[in-house]
């Protein structure tokens, strides 16, 4: 054979090119195999069948409700009969059809050929108008063919008629046989709806449901290549172009394919399947059409974050929400963090940091339990103080501390020495931060330096207060009677007075009775003087304080004062307070000095100072330095600034700009923030830093799972692209008044939306305890409620309890009453005098009806007491007029225990018209009511009426004072023993028999 | 009557005697041990017709009401536990509760479960009957009930020991309403006193409650054929400190 004139063997040749296109072709088959082969797939394949299932569960359970229904089985009974009766006129039927087959042919053709001859009619008018206005001698001619067509028309328009006639009454017959057997499918219809919409579902879902040529249609669509069309198998997304996600310096819109896996999340019927598929557990909330947060307005990762574009388990971003959960995931789904996706998904105990980016401006977000925890603290923290964050500038204070002003007036500097260096040792759950917090009791410098720093700063705010004239006690107050007074006038709304802790968890309720401070120790903090000063008005000693005025009297506020002093914490003063060291003064100052200076002039500075002067300048570096201002009003620092970061956007930062030094914790955003707030310093571990160069955030001493709730609020702050809806005048109205609500701690004593009336648990029986304040807006005149905010005078005459005076100021008293209003959809702010016309049947029927209710026996009318003990009294009916607005005191009337649960004032007699028929009615009811027979609205209105038209005295709270002070409140000793045990009634020997 | 609706009459009807005839009762006295506190007299001043309607002498607290020997009145004694998944409908009969005197007659009443309670007002001076249930399915209520107004009808629609119905017109005023959902139940007289009838054998937990003393429980076995007898000492909880 001639030898090839190639330099290679083209059978080797063949059979290399032969064996890699075999392994290309392997290749490729593979690489299509591995792309075609999703996970998400078989997540779908798996709900359709979980889906089916339930459908058919479904609507084999509708069927058998209604075949269990009486008219469903009437129905089917009749269709059976219909059907018979149809069945033995077949022969009728069968003969009418053809008959109306015909008639419709004749009729069509009638109207084929009406419509003809309409045209040539049509067509000649045309020719005649013409002719006549041209004038031509074609006009009598055409007019005569006009007139010709014109009888055709008729005549054939009353064939037609008579045609259409004949049908109608043909098929009005037909119609007629078929009627019963209609009707009974119509009837059958309406029951069977909805396993109608079910089976129709089953059919798209279910193969076995399905047609042989559906079958085979939906087995093809999702065949690989051409299941690009229109597969069932398919990736589901959510396309929100509102919505961004920040990629880099790119906005994109975000595409959720959540739904690709959680199939079921927006259906009921899911709760019990495992994830994927589970329903989302909060459908009333979230995802339905109906929910205010509907799936296809925010999608799924605007609230939970993650990587809405990801399909399958780790490049969708999850986030483990335990150490345990994290080892599973990798087991099972090969789950590993996605790096550099900077919003993963919040672990579960997070999930409602999603919820803040909107309700920002909200006080409380209705339903986020863990948030509003997470709030209460971070508010109670006040993280606010040292860190700016925007959602707190102007609705909460920034200094919650008290005013150090005139602080040598309030207390003495050992107290102060030993509350800065240990405040949780004077009080043990006081909201005030460990600043010297002592890790290691052997290091000796650490020590030593913190007690210097602590007298440094002790006697910087004792040289700088200012005197504050304290009234002198005009007699010495009983401590029994201060502590009856503690207990009942309402302290407990904000106050406890709990000496040691109970270790219960925090609840929104527990934090509103800690919103002021625990009143343990105040006899060895400061001297019934200052306590008799400052009950009797706080804001004169500190104008910002949020402790209203209880308009005590003297006597009551001495016997308030001898109370709180008699609690005194002798060990706490107990301990010893080192003495000064001038080297560690030194030390500080120099420290100090030295930041601003070379060290040769911090040298010469240092040494031109005495040790008072060291002590001054080391205690105002230091209150600077620990941002004691951010908390405390403090002589020379009235302007002073937060000295933390702002946090708006905290929980936006990328991982690589939170420092963990040489901490060794697994680096995420979350373990940093909750190290941070567990132990602030912690960070600094092993650097070397000069004691004021370092990490200064102090210690709260909080339990992990509040660290858990505040990492919550820090993740929220973040810059996620917000798809906040304009506030409408509602909602900033309601807004501004919740804040106002908040702020002043209202729902530790009222129930305001429902929540609250902490104080409530402390009193005999509810009624005597503060209102609640449900339908407030729809029930008292705004104008009247602004001046009982002003002065608050007394309504309830039996009630020891008393409403403070809070001083708000027009402004935030308008917010309040505006957000009671708008709350109970009450927006006339303006409202005239209500006169009730007294010359009709109604108000004449409102005296009998009044008269047989017996309201004397409880109300007051003007200054007339009530006929019955002082433990019944109620309001003063002649303030009625000027208080409340008649519309509400009609439904009020309706049924009292709807508007307020178990108050204690009856629903009124309104007698219903059966009982106006006996033969004595006219004599107990009177000609008045018989006359209204019955006609309750008009009874109401009536009563209201005469309620309104009461004369007397509207403010008489100097009555009522008058007449308890003299009677005392006994009854409402007498009434504990109902429901409690009184050992004094057992002990009592005069009442036992033998 | 076609065969099968005789079989059935039959059958039920066995069924019927033969529970009657295997259902027996418990019995027993319920004593108080200790010092008989004396009740206080109320004062009625305030309203003329409670006042009148004790002309012979002042109404009296009732919350210990003990004989000599400790036979302790007003005890709800009941069926806790034992009778499993039975279901019982509602008698007919209606119960009844009288404001007379200005004091509830009786003090202590048990009621089934959707049994009619009719609250009467026998005073003819106004009255408002404050009924306080703390389960869910019974509805709270406080009806003024004028002289004219002589009957109210109210029903509970959940088991609840007890509902405690008060007047707020005359504070002295309570009354409490045990409601059960079966009527195994009794309230003891003045003799300390009571007896649960038609008890199917089995073994139950009795309880005997009193509006002030701690309840007591006792375990009790019934026999088809006869009573079994329960007795009961309750005495004052210890000391607050």
């Amino acid at each position: 054979m001639d030898k090839q004139e190639r330099h290679y063997n083209i059978f080797s040749l063949n059979r290399l090119f032969a064996i890699s296109s075999i392994f290309f072709f392997v290749l490729i088959v593979w690489t299509f195999i591995d792309d075609y082969d999703r996970n998400w797939k078989y997540y779908q394949r798996e709900f359709r069948k979980l889906e089916s299932d339930q459908t058919q569960n479904l609507l084999s359970a509708e069927r058998e409700r209604i075949q269990e229904l009486e008219e469903y089985q009437n129905a089917e009974a009749e269709l059976e009969l219909a059907k018979s009766s149809l069945d033995s006129r077949k022969e009728d039927l069968s003969v009418l059809g053809k008959q109306e087959r015909k008639l419709q042919a004749v009729n069509y053709k009638a109207e084929q050929e009406l419509s003809f001859i309409k045209s040539d009619y049509d067509a000649t008018r045309y020719r005649y108008e013409d002719a006549v206005t041209r004038g031509n001698g074609k006009v009598d001619n055409l007019k005569r063919q006009l007139d010709e067509l014109e009888a055709d028309v008729s005549q054939k328009n009353l064939i037609v008629q008579e045609a259409s006639a004949s049908l109608s009454s043909k098929s009005a017959e037909i119609d007629e046989l078929r009627k019963q057997a209609d009707d009974a499918m119509d009837e059958i219809g309406k029951f069977s709806r909805q396993a109608d919409l079910f089976e129709r579902k089953l059919r798209n879902i279910d193969p076995s449901a399905m047609t042989i040529s559906n079958r085979v249609a939906a087995a093809v669509r999702d065949l690989p290549v051409i299941d690009f069309l229109n597969p069932y198998i398919k990736i589901k997304q959510i396309i929100l172009p509102e919505l961004r996600d920040e990629l880099n310096f790119m906005r994109m819109p975000k595409v959720d394919r959540c739904t690709t896996c959680h199939l079921g999340i927006d259906q009921a019927g899911f709760e019990d399947v495992p994830q994927p598929y589970t329903t989302h557990p909060n459908l009333d909330l979230f995802l339905t059409s109906s929910s205010p947060h509907p799936i296809e307005e925010y999608g799924c990762t605007s609230c939970h974050a993650g990587r809405g574009r990801g399909t399958d388990f780790t490049t969708a971003s999850h986030s483990p929400s335990s150490h345990e959960q994290e080892e599973e995931w990798v087991e099972k789904y090969d789950w590993h963090e996605m790096h550099h996706w900077d919003t993963p998904m919040y672990p579960a105990q997070y999930t409602e940091a999603g919820c803040l980016k909107c309700h920002v401006d909200q006080p409380f977000i209705r339903g986020a339990d863990d948030l509003n925890m997470g709030l209460a603290l971070f508010e109670k923290t006040s993280c606010n103080s040292c860190h700016y964050i925007e959602r707190y500038d102007e609705t909460y204070a920034q200094r919650v501390g008290p005013n150090l002003t005139y602080i040598s007036s309030k207390t003495t500097k050992d107290w102060t020495y030993r509350w800065v260096q240990n405040p949780r040792s004077f009080r043990h759950n006081t909201w005030m931060p460990h600043f010297f917090d002592i890790k290691d009791e052997n290091d000796d410098e650490e020590k030593l330096r913190s007690s210097q720093e602590v007298h440094a700063i002790v006697s910087y705010l004792f040289n700088h207060s200012e005197n504050f004239s304290l009234t002198s006690l005009p007699r010495m107050g009983n401590t029994d009677r201060g502590e009856y007074l503690f207990n009942n006038l309402g302290c407990e709304g904000c106050h406890k007075i709990q000496d040691e802790p109970d270790n219960n968890p925090y609840t929104l309720a527990s934090l509103r009775q800690e919103h002021g401070p625990n009143l343990i120790g105040l006899g060895s903090k400061t001297t019934q003087k200052w306590l008799y000063s400052w009950l009797k008005n706080p804001k004169d000693y500190h104008p910002e304080s949020r402790m209203p005025n209880l308009r005590l009297s003297d006597v009551e506020a001495t016997d308030l004062a001898s109370y709180l002093f008699s609690l005194s914490e002798d060990e706490f003063m107990s301990s010893s307070i080192p003495s000064f060291d001038e080297k560690m003064q030194s030390d500080i100052a120099f420290q100090f000095l030295s930041k601003m200076n070379s060290d040769k002039v911090a040298r010469s500075e240092l040494a031109s100072m005495d040790m008072v002067e060291k002590l001054e300048y080391n205690g105002s570096k230091l209150i600077q330095h620990y941002g004691c201002t951010g908390c405390h009003l403090i002589p020379g620092f009235e302007d002073a600034k937060r000295i933390g970061v702002a946090l708006d956007g905290e929980g936006s930062k990328p991982l690589n700009k939170l420092d963990f030094g040489y901490l060794d914790i697994p680096h995420s955003k979350i373990n940093w923030f909750t190290q941070k707030v567990k132990d602030p310093k912690s960070f600094d571990k092993n650097k070397v830093v000069g004691p004021y160069n370092g990490l200064r955030m102090p210690d709260y001493g909080l339990s992990d799972e509040e660290i858990e709730r505040i990492v919550t609020v820090i993740l929220a702050l973040n810059k996620d692209d917000t798809k906040k809806k304009p506030n409408s005048a509602h909602k900033t109205f309601v807004e501004a008044g919740q804040w106002v609500v908040r702020n002043n701690n209202c729902q530790g004593c009222h129930i305001i939306e429902e929540r609250g009336g902490d104080i409530l648990s402390n009193f005999v029986a509810m009624e005597y305890g503060p209102p609640n304040l449900n339908t407030e807006g729809e029930k008292v005149q705004p104008g009247w409620l602004l001046s009982f905010f002003d002065n608050p005078t007394t309504i309830r005459p039996n009630l020891l309890v008393r409403m403070p005076s809070f001083e708000l100021g027009d402004e935030k008293w308008n917010n309040l009453i505006k957000y009671f209003q708008y709350w109970d959809g009450q927006t006339t702010p303006y409202e005239g005098d209500y006169t009730p016309q007294k010359n009709n049947v109604g108000y004449r029927a409102g005296i009998k009806l009044h008269e047989m209710g017996a309201c004397n026996n409880c109300h007051y009318y003007g200054t007339t007491q009530p006929l019955q003990t002082p433990q019944t009294w109620a309001p003063n009916m002649a303030l009625t007029k000027e208080r409340l607005r008649p519309d509400w005191v009609m439904e009020w009337l309706r049924d009292p225990q709807k508007i307020m649960p178990g108050t204690k004032m009856p629903k009124p007699y309104i007698p219903a018209p059966e009982e106006l028929t006996s033969s004595d009615a006219s004599e107990i009811f009177g000609t008045e009511i018989m006359k209204l027979s019955g006609d309750d609205e008009a009874m109401l209105r009536g009563l209201t009426d005469y309620v309104y038209a009461i004369p007397g005295k509207v403010d008489i709270s100097s009555e009522i004072a008058t007449f308890f002070s003299k009677n005392g409140y006994d009854f409402l000793e007498d009434l504990e023993e109902i429901d409690d045990w009184d050992d004094e009634e057992w002990e009592n020997e005069e009442e036992w028999q033998n | 009557m076609s065969y099968r609706s005789r079989a059935t009459f039959i059958l039920t009807t066995g069924l019927i005697f033969s529970s009657i005839l295997t259902a027996g009762g418990i019995k027993g006295t319920v004593k108080y041990e200790g010092k008989i506190p004396r009740m206080k007299p109320i004062k009625m001043a305030a309203d003329p017709i409670c006042d009148g309607k004790h002309a012979e002498g002042p109404a009296r607290l009732e919350w210990l009401l003990a004989g000599s020997e400790g036979e302790l009145k007003n005890v709800f004694v009941y069926v806790k536990e034992g009778l499993g998944d039975k279901k019982f409908s509602a008698p007919e009969k209606v119960a009844t509760i009288d404001q007379n005197g200005c004091v509830y007659k009786p003090h202590i009443l048990g009621v089934q479960v959707g049994q009619k309670i009719e609250i009467l007002n026998s005073d003819g001076t106004l009255h408002n009957v404050h009924a306080m249930p703390k389960k869910k399915n019974n509805v709270a209520f406080n009806e003024a009930m004028p002289g004219a107004r002589k009957k109210v009808t109210k029903q509970f629609d959940e088991a609840e020991i007890m509902v405690r119905v008060k007047c707020d017109v005359h504070p002295w005023m309570g009354a409490f309403i045990g409601v059960l959902d079966h009527p195994f139940f009794s309230v003891t007289d003045e003799n300390g006193n009571f007896e649960i009838e038609n008890l199917p054998p089995g073994t139950y937990t009795v309880e005997a409650w009193h509006e002030r003393l701690p309840a007591k429980t006792v375990t009790v076995t019934v026999q088809a054929d006869g009573d079994a007898t329960a007795d009961f000492v309750l005495k004052r909880p210890p000391k607050k400190k």
